[in-house]
């Protein structure tokens, strides 16, 4: 017994799949609610929808998460190196950067329509309105992180200004960059569940909310599985990306 | 932090400059390098004036010398990389490098994964793979316990033995200072005010001699 309790604790991944599992199970038993299906009877009914209708929904919405995230990496770092590295569009960008940043702009969804029509501009734009500050800012600080000494021991071998962004400044903001990412995952994932409920009839968050509509908990929860899914491997995946380009961290 | 210092250093010649925190010496090695510019006057090195870093002087931190990313081998080599060295003349030269630092067996490590010594070899053998002539160290074996540092400083000299280069340190050891610098600059509150010529310099196990320590005696009391 006490073996399987070391073997199981060592498998990270299985023993938190098992231990949401069976918190599950007490909620539909002691609840008795028809809102809270079986994970039996969910998981049954995700394995039949999957192949069909819930994979074209998930593409969908990983798409949009997919754009929305790599226009703000892009766009974002490129900010965060700006202000991190010119005292001058630090003075002129951080002020508004800071005003910004803890604004709700999931409230301006309504505007967003009507700016860039129904379809998935709005949406992929409200993403990137709320993570790519974090990711300015994540890139910043970063960049202010970097020791003096440093600087100065590269700067001293002689290097341009290109080589010392390649060698020095993007590998240092890299960690900062990645954990911006990571927190942005989980947010995006719940901003792009509320857009989804506006003007479109594809996307993870349709799907579960028109469920949910037609009283249809098992599908409804077949569509949090999904979600949920599609964030844990996002999450891995940036585990990997890590590993491999932060190395020098693990 | 500088004031009105005026310093003449010979080629070939070996300097440490002492004196006590804030003093003034490590902004008088960074403007040797070039990383600050003074705010009145002007530097020459070798006839020519200073006017931003200069490719042919080394500068060895006490800390945060080599970049966290980069293994022993591509912190050596990517100095070298950027400066248009063919891959084969890289190859060879941080080869050579390694085996005379007797880090041959590290070139694959993360500077995360040395000791200090370890670590400050790597970082002198990147300066001097640009062969420089002139050599600039800040508190260069300040970091590292006792045995180490002299393992250090043998180093050092050995270096400006083999390679006749001009070399600046600063420190806050006496003893380092006697054992390396022909001629010593004490400083105080961002003057010069001493520049003592040091007759213990490159002697024969110079440490265990009486006439040693009576140097560091004589400069000890300059320091107070």
């Amino acid at each position: 017994m006490a073996r399987m309790t070391r073997r199981l604790l060592a498998n990270k991944t299985l023993y938190g799949v098992l231990v949401i599992v069976v918190a599950w199970y007490v909620l539909h038993f002691g609840l008795r609610s028809a809102a809270i299906p079986s994970p039996h009877e969910t998981l049954m009914n995700f394995v039949m929808i999957l192949p069909g209708e819930l994979s074209l929904h998930l593409l969908v919405s990983l798409l949009r998460i997919t754009i929305a995230i790599v226009i703000s990496l892009i766009a974002g770092s490129l900010i965060g190196l700006w202000i991190g590295m010119s005292k001058k569009a630090n003075e002129l960008i951080s002020p508004i950067v800071y005003i910004l940043y803890p604004l709700p702009k999931i409230a301006f969804l309504p505007v967003l329509m009507i700016l860039f029509g129904l379809g998935n501009t709005p949406k992929i734009v409200l993403i990137i309105t709320i993570v790519i500050f974090q990711i300015i800012v994540a890139v910043k600080d970063g960049v202010k992180e970097i020791p003096k000494e440093l600087f100065y021991s590269v700067q001293s071998l002689g290097v341009n200004k290109q080589e010392l962004y390649r060698h020095l400044i993007i590998p240092a903001v890299l960690p900062k960059m990645i954990t911006a990412l990571r927190i942005s995952i989980g947010v995006s994932i719940s901003v792009l569940f509320y857009a989804e409920n506006f003007a479109t009839t594809y996307g993870i968050g349709y799907f579960i909310m028109d469920s949910w509509i037609k009283v249809n908990y098992v599908e409804m929860f077949s569509g949090i599985l999904a979600l949920s899914i599609l964030g844990y491997f996002l999450f891995k995946l940036i585990d990997i990306i890590e590993r491999k380009v932060c190395r020098w961290i693990w | 932090m500088l004031n009105q210092v005026s310093l003449t250093l010979e080629k070939h010649c070996t300097y440490a400059v002492i004196g006590a925190s804030g003093c003034g010496k490590t902004t008088l090695l960074y403007t040797l390098a070039g990383l600050k510019q003074p705010t009145s006057g002007t530097i020459t090195i070798d006839g020519q004036p200073l006017t931003g870093i200069r490719q042919s002087t080394g500068l060895i931190l006490q800390d945060y010398g080599l970049l966290p990313w980069k293994t022993v081998w591509d912190n050596i080599a990517f100095p070298l990389k950027t400066r248009g060295f063919g891959k084969h003349e890289i190859v060879q030269k941080v080869g050579a490098f390694l085996k005379s630092l007797g880090m041959k067996n590290y070139s694959n490590k993360l500077p995360g994964e040395l000791s200090g010594g370890q670590k400050q070899r790597v970082a002198i053998g990147r300066t001097l793979a640009l062969e420089p002539d002139l050599l600039l160290m800040d508190e260069a074996s300040s970091a590292l316990d006792a045995m180490t540092k002299e393992h250090i400083q043998n180093l050092i000299l050995s270096i400006y033995k083999q390679r006749l280069l001009t070399l600046v340190m600063v420190t806050h050891n006496i003893e380092e200072a006697v054992f390396l610098g022909q001629k010593i600059i004490v400083m105080q509150n961002g003057n010069i005010r001493h520049i003592m010529d040091n007759p213990q310099f490159g002697l024969e196990n110079s440490r265990s001699s009486l006439a040693f320590y009576r140097t560091c005696l004589e400069l000890r009391a300059w320091l107070e």
